[in-house]
């Protein structure tokens, strides 16, 4: 697996002569120097403004399929938003993750990868040691287009202040052979998320294995079969 | 009542003006609430038969109408607390707005907006401190130094709080915000054949005046759309006004979409924005040839083509002055603006590499030039402009790569659009101020 230097990023972000499906797009990249330091082989990326946060008290829990109420996709979708909301955070404002507090966020910059390229995302080591875990997804894939979604969550003890604007993850960038004839197009018609400017809901509703899976769903049949009576 | 209004302080708006106008209302309110005590207090002592004791304040000469103007002036209050109450950020483009602000700020210098969603669907104006200001007088309460001079309400559907290419429908706002603090209006000639004659009908006469000054205040706010947002603003306009109201149809207080289009029409080609023989559209992507200035033939011929002359009399009145005037409005609004607004030489040059980046799903956020690895950051201005061209001629190209088919899915990649020129021009306000602190 190769990973691509600083020096390479930079070329492919700038150099306006390289083939559409090569070039790799993130604006606005704010500070340079810093954002791609010379001797690293990463994208320092950060955090953005807006936010999906949960509200506890409004429903019992997520039924992610809606098997138990026998949901139409529609009904997911307005529960799902009916347990969480979003929230604006002004650029270089603050908001406060609680101990074991779990929201969504996005990156400030927006991103097009290019069909040859995938990347990582990982939390900074500097956050970490507070107690924050950035990014449960972690894959981005070959012509992804959008903001990247962050799931942030504070296993520390203590609770942190979030800054919007400030350098949150980074992205680690390797090459992917083979994908020669995909076009963008392609990536399009089989992504649920497509130039996302801000986080969104879930759409696990959209699942094809949704409606197999029902098939099998029965409401009455206990779920917590003990192990050896299940194997018997 | 002060403590229950003082958490106004503490949210976030879309704009300074809002903020303003809250310090404002809590001032007012606690004055109100003072001088209320006050009048308690002399009611009580002049049914004890005190009264005439003391020498008498104005207000105090006649209790009974002061209290009525209170009254009135706390009706008011809670309007306009209302404004202050919905233009909170969740309610708002909050990075358009920004720009707004900066636009006003640009032509008149300490003048405030506050821009509120309503629930009905419709763009307005209402100036707030001139109002306010008058009630204060005739309530006999004096008028503290700091009082803004011009501050006004802008109003728009919240239902459409995202739909930023529609909110290029403000251009006609802030014209209207220009023409009150500057009486450009005002100025222009009112044109009527044996006004003698008219005069001996009294109402009828009065209402042609204010009808006409109306439609001239609407016919100056438009070309004033024009020189600030060029044919983003045409194409708005067009959009929101042809959706609820025919090409024909006029009121006391708007003339008809045709007249107004056919004047927009005119200056856009005066400024120069119809006038290149290459086309500002043309992109790399081969998959379809509509042409820009095609677009904006085929309007000029469609608007030709419709005469519309209003048969009622009183508007065939009123559309004969107006259109006797446009050249006077033109060149009225020109002289305001000079040379300080949005040109067609910033938008052939801006706009073609931004129609680029939204034909690929990139916000239009920045121009990166081919010989350096230096950044352009564009006007907010052109940024709307390549939003509105690839939404009028370019769609197809979006559908294209997406691969959308049915009308819900053209509608997603609408919304789509609007999502990449919001974030675009929140990207564009950032990036200033960053590159300013620099």
């Amino acid at each position: 697996m190769t990973i691509l230097s600083a020096k390479e990023l930079r070329t492919r972000i700038f150099n306006e002569s390289l083939d559409n499906r090569k070039r790799l797009y993130i604006t606005p990249i704010l500070d340079l120097e810093k954002q791609i330091e010379k001797t690293s082989a990463s994208i320092d990326l950060r955090l953005g403004t807006e936010f999906i946060v949960f509200r506890r008290t409004e429903s019992s829990h997520i039924d992610s399929f809606g098997f138990e109420e026998n949901l139409e996709p529609e009904d997911i979708k307005a529960q799902f938003k009916h347990y969480q909301r979003k929230i604006h955070v002004n650029f270089g404002n603050n908001l406060v993750l609680h101990p074991h507090q779990y929201i969504i966020g996005t990156t400030f910059e927006y991103l097009r990868f290019p069909l040859d390229l995938s990347a990582y995302v990982i939390g900074r080591s500097s956050l970490g040691r507070l107690g924050l875990i950035v990014a449960m997804a972690t894959v981005v894939h070959p012509g992804y287009t959008g903001v990247l979604t962050l799931e942030l969550e504070n296993f520390g003890e203590v609770p942190i202040t979030l800054y919007s604007g400030a350098r949150i993850c980074q992205l680690i960038f390797h090459e992917v052979k083979g994908n020669n004839k995909i076009q963008y197009k392609d990536v399009y018609s089989e992504n649920k998320y497509v130039a996302c400017t801000s986080p969104a809901f879930s759409r696990i509703y959209e699942d094809t294995e949704r409606e197999k899976l029902r098939i099998f769903y029965n409401k009455n049949e206990s779920t917590n079969l003990p192990f050896d009576q299940f194997q018997r | 009542m002060d403590t229950a209004l003082k958490p106004l302080l503490s949210v976030s708006y879309s704009s300074k003006g809002s903020r303003k106008l809250a310090k404002l209302l809590i001032n007012l309110n606690s004055r109100i609430y003072k001088r209320l005590k006050q009048i308690i207090k002399l009611t009580n002592v002049s049914s004890k038969g005190e009264k005439g004791t003391l020498p008498l304040e104005p207000f105090q000469e006649n209790l009974e109408i002061t209290s009525k103007r209170l009254g009135l002036l706390l009706s008011i209050l809670h309007k306009f607390l209302g404004d202050v109450v919905n233009s909170q950020i969740q309610y708002s483009p909050t990075s358009f707005i920004s720009c707004l602000e900066n636009l006003v700020e640009k032509y008149n210098p300490g003048g405030y907006i506050i821009v509120e969603s309503a629930w009905d669907f419709n763009y307005s104006f209402t100036e707030i401190s001139q109002y306010i200001k008058e009630i204060l007088v005739y309530s006999h309460i004096s008028i503290d130094n700091d009082f803004p001079e011009h501050l006004v309400s802008l109003s728009f559907p919240r239902v459409e709080k995202e739909n930023v290419l529609l909110h290029c429908v403000f251009a006609h706002e802030i014209g209207h915000f220009f023409n009150a603090v500057n009486g450009i209006s005002n100025h222009i000639p009112i044109h009527i054949k044996d006004p003698e004659i008219l005069a001996t009908i009294p109402s009828y006469y009065s209402q042609l005046l204010l009808s006409i000054q109306f439609w001239y205040k609407e016919l100056v706010s438009d070309v004033f759309g024009i020189h600030l947002f060029g044919p983003a603003y045409f194409c708005s306009f067009a959009e929101i006004g042809l959706s609820f109201s025919l090409l024909n149809e006029a009121s006391l207080e708007h003339p008809p979409a045709l007249m107004r289009l056919k004047l927009m029409m005119s200056v856009l080609k005066d400024l120069g924005f119809l006038d290149y023989s290459q086309d500002v559209a043309r992109t790399t992507d081969s998959v379809d040839n509509i042409n820009y200035y095609k677009f904006f033939e085929n309007w000029k011929k469609f608007l030709d083509t419709n005469q519309g002359i209003p048969t009622n009399s009183l508007y065939c009145l009123i559309s004969k002055s107006a259109s006797a005037v446009h050249k006077d409005i033109k060149d009225k609004v020109k002289e305001f603006i000079k040379d300080n607004g949005y040109s067609a030489d910033q938008f052939k040059s801006e706009v073609p590499p931004l129609i680029e980046r939204v034909l690929k799903l990139i916000p239009p956020n920045e121009i990166i030039f081919k010989s350096n690895k230096d950044t352009k950051i564009p006007d907010f201005i052109s940024i709307v402009n390549s939003c509105w061209i690839v939404y009028s001629v370019k769609m197809f190209s979006l559908h294209n790569l997406l691969g959308t088919k049915t009308w819900e899915e053209k509608f997603q990649v609408k919304t789509m659009l609007n999502n990449l020129a919001l974030k675009a021009i929140e990207y564009n306000t950032i990036n200033k101020r960053w590159e300013n602190k620099k």
